[in-house]
């Protein structure tokens, strides 16, 4: 076995030459490698920050999307109470506000009190009914003119497609404002004066637009 | 031979050693590379995903701004363009505003349309006092405007002084007991006996009468002609109806006219300098 191959080299010469080719390869190799897989590391943490940071990100501006969105059915219905040339009643739920419009321009701005949350969107006036109700107590309306008591009183109510229901109440309690969470159906209710004003107007049919 | 065996056997353990080193050296090259190679896939796979996540941040970003831009639309859209000045009238405060755009310019108080009705001689006439509720438009402006009463207002005198009615047309003859009473251009006339001719003369309250009913002068003669009546102005907005002032100050605030809102001269006088021909009359 120790005899010479066919270049003249023995076999342990060629195994040590191999094993030191490897060994020099692996030292140079291995160092090289682990600052590669370091870098590739380090690179994956950052990666994985500007993930962290990007996820932050898209979630914070979906949030604002949904606002922007919500906003946008707002303006929408804004802009469609504004473009309505006929005259049609415009009810802003959140500063509770009932306002008769025509033309974009606001004849009448009167406040309100809601009785359960109201629908947002556009309805129209279905009917208007009346029905008796019993006493009405005296009190005094939102200019402060006196309103005299009655016994019995024939009231009108004027209904909405959805079911809302628009009526003439206590003016002091108007003034309050707010969201009353009571059964039974959505109610819109404005002082009487205010009611007696518009009322008038008001024919089945006529838009009514809630935001 | 002992010594060329130890030597055969220590070159067959440095061979062996040297085997294994290489076989060694390679085994840890190849755990290395696995490491990094998996660290590498790592990578990619995060590099990918975080290559995604940037695409769908600025798709978000994209719709949001596309969401701001439909939001400033919506802002814009139906928003009044002209500035020119409106008036609105309730009725039911009797009260007038003027306003440019959002902007309160004028009020004051008025007086609008009783309600009432009047029905004339045999039923057969009906009038209703309403002042007409819609968008309504300056059609002319005039100042120290004679009213032209319409055949109501005769009707209601006639009523009130239980009197007949008699209508009168251009050139028809009406024999009274001290001549006859006719029409001579702009002017009802009384021709006498004698044939002397004299313009006739009427005003609210003192209208023409013969036989025992009050005669309506046919439309352009002076005898259909009141002065006075509607204040220093008046503000034409069609079909008879207007804002005009009044010589009867006391009436404004209530429910009274037949159907026009009236002002205070002052206040209608304000409101003539204000208002142009073609600005909306709004009546709720």
């Amino acid at each position: 076995m120790t005899g010479p191959d066919r270049a003249g080299l023995t076999r342990p010469t060629i195994v040590y030459a191999i094993t030191v080719l490897l060994l020099v390869a692996a030292a140079l190799g291995v160092p090289f490698l682990r600052a590669q897989r370091a870098a590739l590391v380090l690179e994956a943490h950052e990666l994985g920050a500007i993930r962290t940071t990007t996820a932050a990100a898209i979630d914070s501006l979906r949030g604002v999307r949904e606002q922007t969105r919500a906003t946008l059915t707002l303006e929408r219905a804004r802009a469609t109470a504004r473009e309505e040339p006929s005259l049609h009643l415009v009810i802003a739920v959140d500063s509770g506000t009932m306002s008769l419009v025509r033309d974009g321009i606001t004849l009448r701005s009167m406040p309100v009190r809601f009785r359960g949350a109201p629908s947002r969107g556009m309805q129209t006036i279905d009917k208007i009914v009346e029905s008796v109700v019993g006493a009405v107590p005296a009190t005094v309306d939102s200019l402060g003119n006196a309103v005299a008591a009655a016994p019995e009183a024939t009231v009108e109510r004027v209904m909405l497609t959805d079911g809302t229901v628009i009526e003439g109440g206590d003016a002091a309690a108007v003034l309050l404002g707010g969201l009353e969470a009571t059964a039974g159906p959505k109610t819109v209710v404005l002082s009487r004066r205010d009611f007696a004003a518009v009322r008038p107007n008001l024919v089945r049919g006529m838009k009514a637009v809630l935001f | 031979m002992p010594g060329e065996a130890r030597a055969n056997s220590l070159g067959g353990v440095a061979i062996w050693f040297a085997a294994t080193l290489a076989v060694a050296s390679v085994g840890v090259v190849a755990y290395e590379g696995q490491r990094t190679g998996a660290a590498l896939r790592t990578r990619n796979a995060l590099r990918d995903a975080s290559t995604r996540e940037r695409d769908a941040l600025a798709e978000t970003r994209r719709s949001l701004v596309a969401l701001d831009d439909s939001v400033r639309m919506a802002q814009a859209r139906g928003r009044a363009a002209d500035t020119q000045p409106y008036v609105i009238v309730s009725l039911a405060d009797n009260r007038l505003w003027v306003r440019d755009g959002g902007e309160e310019l004028f009020t004051t108080r008025v007086a609008s349309g009783s309600g009432r009705t009047l029905i004339g001689a045999g039923s057969k006439q009906k009038f209703r006092f309403d002042t007409p509720r819609g968008k309504l438009t300056v059609k002319s402006k005039e100042t120290s405007p004679a009213w032209v009463p319409p055949d109501w207002h005769f009707v209601e005198q006639a009523n009130k002084k239980k009197l007949g009615i008699l209508r009168m047309t251009r050139g028809q003859v009406i024999r009274v007991s001290d001549g006859v009473i006719t029409t001579r251009g702009s002017d009802v006339v009384k021709r006498h006996r004698d044939g002397t001719v004299t313009p006739m003369t009427a005003s609210d309250g003192r209208e023409l009468a013969a036989g025992g009913r009050i005669i309506i002068p046919p439309f352009g003669t002076n005898a259909r002609r009141y002065k006075e009546i509607l204040g220093t102005h008046r503000l034409n907005l069609g079909d008879g109806y207007a804002l005009h002032g009044t010589n009867a100050p006391n009436t404004i605030g209530r429910s009274v006219s037949h159907g026009c809102v009236r002002l205070r001269n002052e206040d209608i006088e304000t409101l003539y300098r204000m208002i142009p021909v073609g600005a909306a009359v709004y009546i709720y």
